[in-house]
């Protein structure tokens, strides 16, 4: 099979913002939509990536003006290659979320607007699912890919940290940033994935790696880890994994020690990293901008910060804690230990086969049963994408489900630079697999 | 976590909350530390730190200015005097 896009010509463009933008009124995939007439093959981008002419906020009320006058990396390889960006999507600010709750204008889940979208990517998701043949370049940072995804019933691909290169993307959390892609074909995401990965001197954190494909045909399920799932979503996992046995896997139950401490390790990390990397918007230099020079530095500056959402004003407070000289130890370099720790437990696992796990605990959730739960409850629905993305393994989820109407996702997760083996194995599970989509738009 | 070191806190971390956020985010802060307090159940003590996931070799650039011609792509985005952005005072 080959890669197949949407390919428009300069005509047939101002078509598909139409009814791109009938279709955003309902289910507030995008914060910007490109209305100048393009053609080429039709992609949408995060908007924490920056597109160079087309605003870029990362959901923020900080960033609200600011347009990038540069591309990403990523959008750069892809634009030579005959890509288009169609617009930017929606998100949790700045990537802090896993329902795509914290947005001004939340996406909604294109298969019953009552239920969540997912977060952070919660937008490339949803412009996924109601577009034919589409991808969308997103970003994750603790599971921002994997669970839109599965929430949305598309397939989601976290790159090894360090293969793509970060450069325009706003960052979150530098050590643990990825992009990635959310798609709804394995050759479509091998397409877009095979003309961006690769070193960039732009980014020094960047690598020139080879990507292999090795597939031990062994799976490992981590039952330490399975503890919180959720009676329903277990029993559908069984299932998936009877079938994928039928398909040639063996079929293993391990446990890795300190798996479960992953979750508070990941906030840790991503909250001190977060708290100086948002330090930057001070307000005269990027979006927002507060109009009296007259204040001191330091009233001027947390003026301009009052734009954030309450979710960063918490993680820009705690990481600042975090960061503190008398507890750093505790919290801070005891959280790099023990990423040292799992990299090299989970390691020794995979290079034997891919460990899989449900993508998220629980089912699809409707919008009013997680809007008001709090941050521990919410922090805790990661339990299962964090452990690959603090430790910068590569991880996909895929559709394998549909569970009242609603996809269920699952997740694979392999070794450092075997991302390709991911989407051979999403090839051959979709040999006998049929994606469904409510209604596809182009 | 005490009301006056949060308030010590807020003032170090520059962000200003009006009295509800200040009820909801300090109590928030108080669980999510908490949570994190977890990690004390587990020694690590002889572990190496991973700042970063995988083995990232140390590249280094030439200390030259190269983007001379490209100063219109820095002074877009803000208000800007001759070569300065305007900002506070300090």
């Amino acid at each position: 099979m080959t890669s197949k896009f949407l390919q428009l010509e300069k005509a047939e463009y101002a078509k598909l913002v139409e009814q791109l933008k009938k279709e955003n009124e309902r289910l507030n995939a995008f914060n910007f939509i490109d209305e100048t007439e393009k053609d080429g093959k039709i992609i949408s981008v995060k908007d924490n990536i920056c597109v160079k002419g087309m605003p870029a906020t990362a959901s923020s009320r900080i960033l609200h003006g600011y347009v990038p006058g540069f591309n990403a990396t990523v959008v750069d390889r892809l634009e030579k290659s005959g890509f288009s960006v169609v617009g930017k999507t929606n998100m949790d600010e700045f990537g802090f979320g896993s329902f795509g709750l914290n947005s001004e204008h939340p996406a909604k889940n294109p298969f019953d607007e009552d239920y969540v979208a997912g977060g952070s990517s919660s937008g490339s998701a949803v412009a996924t699912a109601v577009m034919k043949n589409h991808v969308s370049i997103a970003e994750s940072t603790g599971g921002s890919i994997s669970a839109p995804a599965a929430f949305c019933g598309v397939v989601g691909l976290t790159p090894t940290y360090g293969v793509m290169s970060r450069y325009g993307l706003i960052d979150y959390a530098s050590s643990l940033d990825k992009i990635g892609f959310i798609g709804k074909s394995a050759d479509n995401i091998r397409d877009v994935m095979e003309k961006t990965v690769g070193g960039d001197e732009k980014d020094t954190t960047s690598l020139s790696k080879h990507i292999s494909n090795e597939n031990p045909r062994r799976l490992y399920v981590v039952d330490n880890l399975m503890d919180g799932v959720d009676e329903g979503v277990k029993d559908r996992f069984e299932e998936l994994l009877s079938k994928l046995s039928s398909m040639g896997y063996t079929v293993e139950h391990i446990s890795i020690e300190y798996l479960e401490y992953s979750v508070p390790a990941y906030y840790i990390l991503s909250m001190s990293e977060a708290s100086t990397n948002l330090a930057k918007y001070q307000g005269f230099k990027y979006g927002f901008k507060v109009k009296d020079f007259s204040l001191n530095y330091n009233d001027f500056f947390m003026s301009a910060r009052k734009q954030f959402g309450k979710e960063a004003k918490r993680r820009v407070i705690l990481g600042t804690f975090i960061r503190s000289k008398s507890i750093k130890q505790k919290y801070y370099e005891k959280s790099l230990a023990l990423r040292r720790s799992i990299i090299d437990k989970m390691k020794k696992i995979l290079e034997n086969g891919f460990i899989i796990t449900p993508t998220m605990p629980i089912f699809t959730p409707k919008i009013n049963e997680v809007s008001d739960i709090n941050p521990v409850e919410a922090y805790s629905m990661d339990m299962l994408t964090v452990p690959p993305n603090l430790c910068g393994f590569p991880h996909m989820s895929f559709p394998y489900f549909y569970e009242k109407g609603m996809p269920l996702g699952a997740q694979v997760i392999t070794d450092h630079f075997n991302d390709y083996s991911l989407l051979d194995f999403l090839s051959e599970w979709e040999k006998d697999f049929k994606y469904r989509f409510k209604k596809e738009v182009g | 976590m005490e009301k006056q070191e949060f308030y010590r806190l807020l003032k170090v971390a520059r962000v200003e909350l009006d009295e509800r956020e200040v009820e909801s985010i300090e109590k928030d802060i108080n669980d999510i530390l908490a949570f994190f307090d977890k990690l004390e159940s587990i020694s690590l003590e002889d572990e190496k730190m991973a700042f970063h996931s995988v083995e990232i070799p140390e590249k280094l650039r030439s200390d030259v200015a190269d983007n001379k011609d490209k100063l219109n792509n820095v002074f877009y985005n803000g208000e800007s005097y001759r070569f300065y952005f305007l900002g506070p005072r300090i």
